[in-house]
């Protein structure tokens, strides 16, 4: 969720689970797709160059969730919520939508960002010498694992970032 | 009724919290050499290789800034950050040096959260400007040195509402944390919201370091469920227990474990906190060790602040950049990450402080303060 800055506020950490409930979030699996048909996957880490700050997965999820991760963290896994909480949390929403996602929204469509684009392929080009990057993808997962059980997590296809890097 | 009320607040403000000024100043030693191996504020020069379309500052001042400035502006924001900590931690020009501190560190880590995380480090950030003329520069420092040769004015050494005004700060901090958990459930005896977090951090974010794996097989809901009592309480005691110092600083004990608790099973650092609550202990009987050298040295360097001050920002800046090095190849060693691993010397360090503290009688240092006070006014 988006807050203020600077703000005199600690996390609030309100979501609660109880046995049995599912604990929901997102991973994401980030890959580069080059002209002689190989995919090769990496990590937040790789991709973004330079260790925390920020952390590189917290730039992955910021930049590459289509719409925006904040809008997940509203919409998707506060089930179970209080409707105070709720609220406040939708209330914080709509701040960063009249204040802050305008910000964005004048930037147009992220995917035909030259200088994104650019960079995208500087990075993406050193994980196969020789061949040119096609495109670049994040695939959403969204994963859960049951509170109780030492089951691995169950991850399904939520949703995908994709920018065709063919032309420049 | 009003005249009784006036008569509390003020003896709440300006009694309730002084601590003497040789306390004071070691605490702002000790707090500018954290600031220098914590690398605050740090380099963040990495940031102008990003595209412009990676900066989304939060709702704020940062969104005053159109995009990422060059390298060139974030190495002369490391540089200024430096020459700050080391005017703080000599003691020179030291309000001014506290305001270009919190200043400084504000902009710094307002870049860095602009890419989609706010780390909660608001309580370094702000206490040096909350302490900025608290009198922590008339002890200790090139200040006082400057005084006692030049007679210029002293600093009052108590009766001073710098760490009353802090210690509202991080109760009133405690208390926004602690209404989303109330009204989210924390305390319903079905949910287990520590240990939510716990697992979505293992699977999700991958923070499988320290005790936060083993953690994960751990079943006991009475310790979850006591988990969960003792965070919502203790958060809610901060705002009240300001009123009085001894119930404040017992908050802050119980906050120093509940600390340590989440580095090691959530691996969230909060160094800097314990580093805050470190204000409102007293130090004087260290300070008493510590004075006698401190004076020679001060002496020795007074001559010359203009080239004492980037000296030490020079080998400041080079042990916050060893120390995260070393911390780093530690942590390969053992599997964990550094800046982890830092944390968790600093917060050990703190509990047990706090258990040296407990064992010594707890509270006495207050009430010896308070005769202190009694015997000068009656002077």
């Amino acid at each position: 969720m988006s807050e203020p800055y600077p703000a005199l506020l600690l996390p609030g950490f309100g979501r609660v689970l109880k046995a049995g409930d599912d604990s929901v979030f997102l991973r994401p699996e980030i890959s580069a797709h080059f002209a002689d048909g190989a995919r090769v996957g990496l990590s937040a880490d790789r991709l973004v160059g330079h260790p925390a700050p920020p952390p590189p997965e917290h730039v992955v999820r910021n930049m590459f969730y289509p719409g925006g991760v904040r809008r997940y963290h509203a919409s998707g896994t506060d089930r179970g919520q209080s409707s105070v909480y709720d609220s406040l949390k939708r209330l914080q929403l709509w701040l960063s939508d009249t204040f802050v996602f305008r910000r964005r929204q004048a930037r147009g469509d992220l995917t035909e960002d030259p200088e994104l684009r650019r960079w995208l392929r500087d990075r993406l080009v050193a994980l196969r010498p020789g061949s040119p990057v096609t495109a670049f993808e994040v695939e959403w997962l969204e994963c859960r694992v049951t509170l109780g059980r030492s089951d691995p997590a169950r991850c399904s296809p939520r949703e995908r970032f994709r920018m065709d890097l063919r032309t420049p | 009724m009003i005249g009784l009320a006036r008569r509390e607040l003020d003896r709440w403000l300006f009694d309730e919290y002084s601590v003497g000024p040789r306390s004071l100043g070691l605490f702002r030693i000790l707090f500018a050499a954290y600031l220098f191996g914590a690398q605050a504020p740090p380099l963040l020069a990495h940031l102008a290789r990003y595209p412009d379309v990676f900066f989304d500052p939060p709702l704020g001042f940062m969104q005053l800034f159109g995009g990422l400035p060059p390298a060139g502006f974030f190495w002369a924001l490391y540089g200024c950050g430096l020459l700050a900590n080391a005017a703080l931690l000599l003691g020179w020009r030291t309000a001014w040096a506290s305001v270009a501190c919190t200043a400084l560190m504000l902009l710094a880590f307002g870049f860095s959260y602009s890419f989609g995380k706010i780390d909660h480090n608001v309580p370094i950030v702000i206490l040096p400007l909350a302490m900025a003329w608290s009198g922590w520069g008339s002890a200790f420092s090139l200040d006082a040195l400057r005084r006692r040769t030049f007679a210029g004015p002293v600093l009052p050494s108590a009766g001073n509402p710098s760490l009353a005004i802090l210690a509202l700060l991080v109760g009133f901090m405690m208390w926004t944390a602690a209404v989303p958990k109330l009204v989210g459930g924390w305390l319903h005896p079905e949910f287990s919201a520590v240990r939510g977090y716990l697992i979505a951090n293992v699977h999700g974010s991958g923070q499988q370091q320290l005790l936060a794996h083993a953690a994960t097989a751990f079943n006991s809901h009475v310790f979850w469920e006591l988990a969960d009592w003792y965070t919502v309480l203790l958060e809610f005691a901060f705002l009240p227990a300001v009123l009085r110092l001894r119930t404040f600083r017992w908050c802050l004990a119980g906050a120093c474990l509940f600390h340590l608790g989440i580095l090691l099973i959530l691996n969230i650092p909060s160094a800097g906190f314990v580093l805050v609550y470190a204000a409102f202990f007293n130090w004087e009987a260290l300070a008493e060790r510590f004075g006698s050298r401190s004076d020679v040295l001060a002496e020795k360097s007074a001559a010359a602040p203009g080239l004492l001050v980037p000296v030490v920002a020079v080998l400041g800046g080079l042990l916050g950049w060893g120390l995260a090095r070393g911390w780093d190849v530690v942590g390969v060693a053992l599997g964990c990450q550094g800046s982890l691993l830092g944390a968790l010397v600093i917060e050990v360090a703190a509990v047990l402080s706090v258990a040296a503290w407990l064992l010594r009688g707890a509270g006495t240092d207050v009430q010896r303060a308070a005769a202190s006070r009694r015997l000068r006014s009656s002077r």
